[in-house]
């Protein structure tokens, strides 16, 4: 039952593989996105904590900027 | 208009977006998976390598309206100037490549214990090679061109042009002979695969659109992230 | 409505987008040959000179009760229900390969009304039918 299942008469190789490329590309674009994502976000905190008492204070003004501090996790 | 491309207001809605998106398409990839793998019919000749076409057509589906609507924007960034729409055909980019991709493998995958063979330079399989060749200059006009006046030109010119192949990859199958079989599927006739395979066809079709919905948000949460970077050292 | 160099720009974009659709068309009406992946056998018939040292692929359906396989070798009838032509093919054949459905051969033509195949796939249709309901459609 169960070897039927994984046969699939004889197509199962295709019909695994098929199904497997099309998960593992979907898992790899997912992980670069989200790395790229990461990636940006740690520059933005980085960039953030360069900036100079003056700028900083007109920087955290604006909405945008404690939106993206706050989904990176940050405490700034 | 200006609203509306608040970029505040666009990233919180996606962050949030993001989640529910994400919950989504897990749960409709497994009923998808389950019905495409286990539940649904073989087919009377293909037997069970028909089931190589619940992620196939979806894959060439997708493929193809995400690059019709990169297109769309690009004639409208033309027209209007409205950089920020650029944004969103950029972010849909990956994702349409990745499924041009999945279709050109899977596709290969199906035509050797089909056709009898992998690979066949036929005028569909051609056309859809040359939509992978396209997006790749899609994605890459963004990174070679480091001038966003100029990336965002040369993108919008091999987009619009690029369209040209949409209804070429569609009709392939009509106007000449093909080793690719022509569409089962139209608005007009009945379709041509039974009711019991449309199910999981069409599950596999939503969850594979929201997977590129979801590496839309991500990817334009990105690029806001980006342009506020660079806002921020001009400070 | 609209501005007017939005307009001029719409005007610039149809003409860019009608000069390349008439180009597109004319390339590939030119390119027919190669874009055509296969001939069928009334092409054949009406082909003004036939090249022998060319591979040429036929397409068609297998003639019902055309197929006789021997140990080493398989015979059938391609037509198109309106010309057909004989193929001799021996090697591999695909697992869809069947009488009355859609194949293409490939192979060196010995004249008009055979070939010589080296090469054969099969053409699936674009029907997907579960097997019961096939049955019951036959019943009918």
């Amino acid at each position: 039952m169960i070897s039927d299942l994984i046969l699939m008469n004889g197509y199962g190789i295709y019909v695994w593989s098929a199904f497997s490329f099309t998960l593992i590309s979907f898992l790899s674009l997912y992980f670069i996105i989200n790395l790229q994502l990461k990636k940006e976000q740690k520059r933005f905190e980085e960039n953030f904590s360069t900036l100079s008492e003056k700028q900083y204070s007109v920087a955290i003004s604006q909405d945008i900027h404690k939106e993206i501090l706050k989904h990176s996790g940050s405490k700034i | 208009m200006f609203k509306f491309f608040n970029p505040y207001r666009i990233f919180k809605i996606n962050s949030i977006l993001q989640k529910i998106v994400f919950f989504c398409f897990i749960t409709v990839l497994t009923v998808g998976l389950v019905e495409a793998l286990f539940l649904s019919p073989e087919d009377y000749l293909q037997k069970d390598s028909v089931r190589i076409m619940y992620v196939h057509v979806p894959a060439a589906w997708i493929s193809l309206g995400i690059f019709c609507l990169i297109a769309l924007i690009s004639v409208s960034v033309f027209l209007f100037k409205n950089k920020n729409l650029i944004l969103i055909s950029k972010s849909f980019a990956p994702s349409g490549i990745l499924f041009t991709l999945i279709a050109l493998v899977t596709g290969s995958i199906w035509g050797k214990p089909t056709w009898g063979t992998w690979w066949a330079w036929d005028a569909r399989i051609t056309s859809m090679l040359i939509l992978f060749i396209l997006y790749a200059l899609y994605i890459l006009s963004f990174r070679t061109f480091k001038d966003p006046d100029k990336s965002n030109k040369i993108s919008s010119i091999i987009a619009i042009f690029g369209a040209i192949n949409i209804p070429i990859i569609k009709f392939s199958v009509d106007w000449w002979n093909t080793l690719h079989q022509p569409a089962s599927i139209s608005l007009t006739e009945k379709s041509a695969i039974h009711s019991s395979m449309l199910i999981p066809l069409i599950i596999m079709t939503a969850a594979f659109a929201l997977f590129s919905v979801l590496i839309f948000l991500m990817k334009y949460n990105t690029e806001l992230i980006k342009i506020k970077n660079k806002g921020l050292k001009r400070l | 409505m609209y501005g007017k160099k939005v307009k001029l720009r719409f005007l610039f974009l149809s003409l860019i987008l009608i000069v390349l659709i008439l180009t597109t068309y004319l390339v590939l009406k030119s390119l027919e040959d190669n874009v055509v992946y296969f001939i069928s056998p009334s092409d054949i018939k009406e082909l003004g000179e036939i090249n022998y040292n060319k591979k040429y692929r036929v397409g068609g359906m297998v003639k019902k009760n055309s197929v006789s396989m021997s140990t080493d070798q398989v015979n059938f009838v391609i037509t198109d229900f309106k010309n057909e032509i004989k193929v001799k093919f021996s090697g591999v054949i695909p697992n869809l390969f069947a009488e009355d459905k859609g194949v293409v051969a490939e192979g060196f033509l010995q004249d008009r009304n055979f070939l010589n195949a080296l090469k054969i796939l099969a053409k699936h249709d674009e029907n997907y039918i579960p097997p019961e309901v096939k049955e019951a459609l036959e019943e009918k």
